[in-house]
């Protein structure tokens, strides 16, 4: 029981910190696109922490329903990630002096030409 | 364990207030919808916390639905934003 | 490609139909069937022929998607105490390691989903990913993030990928890394 709910609580407290975490990089990143990591990376991670944490305490049949949604999140996160990029890039979110580098920008350049 | 759910639920809160800032402040289409998708996501963090200190699953639903619509709302919602930037 | 019926997307909805109840009841599982065959009916996916089943290659995928999801949490998070508004980032070109298209999809998916990156474009015919990655300001780090998606794509290509893919994919990689490499430009022969 000590066991379980020290598990528990460590999954849960770590989970709800990279939520933060994400949400902080919401706040302070410039640009869509790095907010867009901010919000994909450590909110995922945090939320299969949560769930994990949840999922200690409960029945099995609602166990596996959590990770059902954990499922769910991992599946769609790099979707909406890549959706969201692609977009934000096209339409000029990108804030220039964020870029070190832009292979994809020198490309087409050079099939302008 | 108490003390843990209280601490969880702040810090989830926490994040759902700065998400909320973002999405209030914009300044993009995009920035609002991506700040709703994390929005909903912590959403369904809470409802686990929740779930977890009940020890029941009465939830499960609940949770799993809000799952699955923040994700095909944010997908429309991308492809909305896409087809008025081309219009424009 | 024709549509054909597949056993193991049916048996997959069911198990999903199963868990979303939380039960397996008679009720539930006669639902999980109608549903599923619902589903595979009016959504016919094209068939693709699975490889063969690579248990262990595919449980180590996982564990080093696992671990990359972890460390890469960790280090945008980093990037957000640290850097904050002066964050920087750079568009990678990478090349795909595949020709097949469920291998390609499932490559720029783990990259979407772990190493500090996400997938901006793909560029089928030419072979190239597009991918934005967090945290680099030099050229070294450019090219650690490229040998980066490249090893993920070698992993996913030895789980899922057909063997003739499989069996030279290594050498393949190895051959376009950068970090090492004396010269900074594109690999020879493209």
């Amino acid at each position: 029981m000590i066991v379980r709910d020290v598990i528990c609580a460590v999954l849960l407290l770590s989970g709800a910190l990279f939520c933060l975490l994400g949400a902080l990089g919401l706040v302070r990143f410039p640009d869509l696109p790095t907010r867009l990591q901010a919000a994909t990376k450590p909110q995922t991670l945090g939320l299969l922490l949560v769930l994990a944490g949840a999922a200690v305490r409960l029945e099995l049949g609602d166990a596996l329903a959590l990770g059902l949604a954990g499922l769910f999140q991992v599946i769609t996160a790099p979707v909406l990630a890549q959706l969201f990029g692609g977009v934000a890039y096209r339409t000029g979110a990108c804030e220039p002096s964020v870029l070190v580098l832009d292979e994809l920008d020198e490309r087409l350049r050079a099939d302008r030409r | 364990m108490t003390v843990v759910f209280t601490l969880t639920f702040g810090l989830l809160a926490a994040a759902g207030l700065l998400t909320l800032w973002r999405m209030l402040r914009g300044p993009r289409t995009l920035d609002r919808v991506l700040a709703l998708d994390v929005l909903l996501v912590l959403i369904v963090a809470g409802v686990a916390v929740g779930m977890a200190a009940s020890m029941r699953g009465l939830d499960v639903v609940l949770l799993l639905s809000v799952a699955l619509l923040s994700f095909i709302g944010s997908v429309s919602a991308v492809r909305l934003v896409e087809r008025w930037e081309e219009h424009r | 490609m024709r549509s054909r019926f597949s056993l193991s997307v049916f048996a997959w909805l069911v198990l999903v139909w199963l868990l979303l109840w939380g039960s397996a009841d008679p009720l539930a599982l006669l639902g999980a069937v109608i549903v599923a065959l619902a589903v595979l009916l009016l959504f016919p996916l094209p068939t693709r022929r699975l490889p063969l089943l690579r248990p262990l290659r595919l449980a180590r995928l996982a564990g080093y998607v696992l671990v990359d999801l972890v460390t890469s949490a960790v280090r945008t998070s980093r990037e957000v105490l640290q850097y904050g508004g002066k964050v920087r980032a750079a568009v990678v070109a990478v090349p795909v390691l595949s020709d097949v298209d469920h291998v390609i999809a499932t490559s720029a998916n783990l990259v979407s989903l772990t190493p500090d990156t996400f997938v901006l474009q793909i560029d089928r015919r030419g072979h190239v990913f597009y991918v934005y990655s967090l945290g680099v300001r030099t050229r070294e780090e450019a090219d650690r993030a490229h040998d980066q998606a490249l090893e993920l794509q070698v992993r996913v290509v030895r789980a899922l990928g057909p063997a003739e893919e499989a069996a030279d994919v290594h050498e393949r990689a190895h051959a376009r890394r950068k970090s090492g490499a004396a010269s900074p430009e594109r690999a020879p022969g493209r």
